[in-house]
């Protein structure tokens, strides 16, 4: 099988977003696209198949047959017999109403075959899924993130396709699972002697799965060479700094800013939810779920606490008790030995801001960034500071100031939202995953202003991640979660030479 | 799936009782009584008859027996239809709606449901849009406009169908007031299920279907149809209800006797026991035919079956 694009280019609406993309693809080879957000490595992907709302123009040659032209009809002919798709998010991409047999029973029909149940259960078997007699009765709602992707593969290459389109298959699952999933699927790739495209901004770990890796910036090539090569000694500008900007477990300390007298503290916090009602509820299932269970924590003024764990561990649930946004069943939070009452009033809000993960999500989209930034202040502070300063200090242009939501990017969207929490001089800001949506240059440009906020201010810092490379680059001490409790906590420099519980083993290991 | 179904059923019967009551109060302060003719009748008459209709006794009192006697399933006599019992005449005018009714949903379902695919199928062309506008404008002509028009023309002109009335033995008077009934409600499901399905069409679900190299009728029916129809069902359960209790304008058009014109006769009149014999028989099918809608839920997407 070959795979050949030739000055392939993709127009919405009369618009170029992809110019002038070649490159060549055999059997058994793994060929990534990587780059930002909004590189076009998605769309010149997907649009020479017809599964993007692009037009591609130039040639695009499966097996010396032109893609580039065919009607709808050729084209999902080609898709069913010699190409294999797996998209981003596993939650969405599953039909809610066909249970999981139903769903490998139509892969195999792009291939004009009925398995039998022999058969599926052995496909499941080897995308790694336990218990899969049970699976292949249940509908998609009833598996998780991690399980629905393994299905997604199993149906990717259950009509055994020469190709195999990969778009970002895990950057929608858990840090723990991407592994393990990339793993299993280059590993089914070499066996099956399949060529592979793969669509990837995690830039950390390309060299592990691809042979080749192509960097795009702003629709064009910017670089194309042998994984290892590109990652070790990157030629383009663009390259060094992605390459750069994404924190690796093993790269040397970045000083930090000293730390000064204790801020905040939490003690004995705990946290938990009511089930949601059921009729027939299972002995053994308890009435509520701890999610955070006698958490004691203590922030210092300048210092960054990092809380990482895997996804449910309970880490945001503690920043939101911390913050003051969400529930807090048991214990207190000391600022300055004085205790926070439960109820928050405009002094204390000003005390603290947070920064969520969405920037989108939580910027009004009727808003101009002007009156979102400057709405704390209304509320929360008699200090009336600048706008135009403020978008200053975020290395951002001040004509942005009557731009609409919508009109930013990603990278600005998140630094309007840490201008707004800056506006009202909070002397601790809480991060929940303010940079994991961001492409790495967008989340480094947000870390390099915050460390020179830090040091200009004296600001103290919690944020919570899943991401031990970021921690390790940002923050003093780390506090690692699992099930509700602080597992592990300790300064950076010996929680990564000496991790005493598994889980922090396990983050570890898995950031590598 | 069974605790939805004791739940609902528990739950109908504080829903009943209280429609029950708010009905019977809601009618007794009403001006006027069922023995107010053109004729004031005598005091002793009157005195006579109140009280053996058990009308002279205390409001409370009278609701106590009423539900007392509901609960055996006897809805008491007519007061104003002297001869029969409220029983005898939903027995009479019932199986004419539920006929009529279940039919036009039928036919309303079909309708909605081909012309909402047809027109996704067709999704921006002018077939679109033309199937749109017939929908809007069938929701929008009420009864009274298409029945007497669907009369004019098939009946008086074409003489294709009887103009109004039962003829035992045939089939035929059946259709129009049928088709006139289900031509608004089939409106609205197609625009519904036009709806639910572009809605359907933009999911990733639907991508991936499409990567898979499906053709667009096996994507439509496959996996697009049976999530698109959840809002449709969630219409269908209550206008069911309303379909299959007679409606008053075509039974009054068509000349037929259903249930809908004791709706009418039986508030016009005060014929207390009627007009509650027929609320809670609507009331009943209501909460029958939201908890049926429920259960469709289910089947039209798992992911409802576990909330």
């Amino acid at each position: 099988m070959t795979y050949q694009l030739e000055d392939m280019s993709v127009e919405i609406d009369g618009k170029r977003l992809v110019a002038g993309v070649s490159f060549h693809l055999k059997s058994g080879k793994i060929l990534a696209l990587a780059g930002a957000s909004g590189s076009g490595k998605t769309l010149s992907c997907l649009t020479p198949f017809g599964l993007s709302s692009g037009k591609a123009m130039g040639s695009a040659m499966l097996d010396g047959k032109q893609l580039i032209g065919l009607d709808e009809v050729a084209l999902s002919r080609i898709r069913a017999r010699d190409i294999g798709f797996i998209f981003q998010q596993p939650l969405t991409a599953l039909t809610p109403h066909m249970n999981i047999a139903a769903h490998l029973k139509e892969a195999y029909a792009q291939k004009g075959q009925t398995p039998d149940h022999k058969q599926m259960i052995v496909a499941l078997e080897r995308v790694g899924l336990s218990h899969p007699t049970d699976k292949l009765r249940q509908y998609p709602h009833q598996l998780s993130g991690g399980e629905r992707q393994r299905i997604c593969i199993a149906m990717g290459i259950a009509h055994t396709p020469k190709l195999l389109v990969a778009d970002e298959p895990t950057s929608a699952l858990d840090a723990g699972l991407r592994h393990d999933i990339m793993d299993m699927l280059v590993q089914i790739c070499r066996e099956d002697n399949m060529a592979m495209l793969l669509v990837s901004h995690d830039l950390a770990s390309i060299d592990r799965y691809a042979d080749d890796v192509i960097l795009l910036q702003d629709g064009h090539i910017e670089e194309a060479a042998p994984a290892q090569q590109l990652m070790q000694k990157p030629q383009s500008d663009y390259g060094k700094r992605l390459i750069a900007a994404a924190p690796q477990i093993d790269e040397a300390l970045y000083a930090l800013p000293d730390v000064g007298d204790s801020l905040l503290a939490a003690k004995n916090v705990s946290v938990c939810f009511a089930r949601p009602f059921q009729i027939w509820r299972k002995k053994d299932q308890p009435r509520f779920i701890q999610a955070v269970r006698n958490v004691s924590i203590d922030i210092a003024c300048g210092e960054t606490l990092a809380i990482v764990g895997g996804s449910g561990s309970g880490k945001s649930t503690l920043a939101r008790a911390i913050a003051g946004l969400g529930p807090m069943n048991e214990g207190n939070i000391y600022w300055q030995d004085r205790i926070l009452p439960k109820k928050r009033g405009r002094i204390e809000r000003a005390l603290m801001q947070p920064v969520f993960q969405d920037p989108m999500a939580s910027l009004d989209p009727k808003w101009c960034v002007s009156d979102i930034i400057a709405e704390p202040q209304k509320w929360l502070s008699d200090s009336v500071k600048d706008c135009t300063y403020l978008l200053e200090e975020m290395e951002l242009d001040a004509e942005l100031a009557d731009r609409l939501p919508h009109q930013l990017s990603g990278g600005q969207a998140q630094r309007v939202a840490l201008a707004r929490a800056l506006s009202v001089n909070p002397q601790l800001l809480i991060l929940d995953e303010a940079t994991s949506a961001l492409d790495p240059l967008a989340a480094y440009a947000i870390v390099e202003i915050l460390s020179q906020l830090q040091r200009k201010y004296k600001l103290a810092i919690m944020m919570v991640t899943h991401d031990m490379a970021l921690a390790r680059r940002m923050a003093h001490h780390i506090g690692v979660m699992h099930q509700g409790e602080l597992v592990e906590y300790g300064p950076r420099e010996t929680m990564f030479t000496q991790p005493k519980h598994p889980i922090t083993q396990s983050l570890i290991a898995n950031s590598v | 799936m069974l605790g939805l179904i004791t739940r609902r059923l528990l739950m109908a019967i504080p829903t009943l009782l209280a429609i029950i009551i708010i009905s019977f109060l809601l009618m007794r302060f009403a001006p006027g009584g069922p023995f107010d003719g053109e004729r004031p009748l005598s005091p002793q008459v009157r005195a006579a008859l109140e009280s053996a209709y058990g009308l002279d006794k205390s409001i409370a009192e009278q609701i106590i027996l009423y539900i007392g006697r509901m609960l055996q399933g006897d809805f008491g006599p007519s007061l104003v239809y002297r001869d029969f019992t409220v029983n005898e005449l939903i027995a009479q005018g019932l199986p004419i709606s539920l006929l009529i009714g279940g039919l036009a949903l039928v036919l309303a379902s079909m309708i909605g449901i081909s012309g909402g695919l047809w027109a996704a199928t067709k999704a921006g062309q002018a077939a679109d849009e033309v199937l749109m506008l017939i929908a809007t404008l069938l929701t929008a002509l009420p009864t009274f406009v298409t029945g007497p028009i669907l009369v004019l023309t098939f009946a008086m002109v074409l003489g294709w169908f009887p103009v109004s009335g039962v003829e035992e033995g045939s089939v035929l008077w059946l259709v129009l007031p049928v088709i006139a009934l289900s031509l608004p409600v089939a409106g609205a499901v197609m625009k519904l299920v036009r709806a639910g399905l572009a809605t359907q069409l933009s999911q990733d679900h639907l991508r991936s279907a499409r990567a898979r190299g499906l053709p667009l009728m096996k994507r439509l029916f496959r996996h697009a149809l049976r999530p698109a129809l959840v809002p449709a069902a969630s219409y269908l359960g209550p206008a069911a209800a309303g379909l299959l209790t007679g409606a008053v304008v075509i039974e009054t058009i068509f000349g037929l006797p259903g249930l809908g014109r004791y709706f009418v006769q039986g508030a016009l009149n005060r014929d207390y026991p009627l007009v509650l014999g027929v609320v809670t028989l609507y009331a009943g099918l209501i909460i029958l035919f939201n908890l049926l809608a429920d259960i469709i839920y289910g089947w039209l997407d798992p992911r409802m079956r576990d909330q």
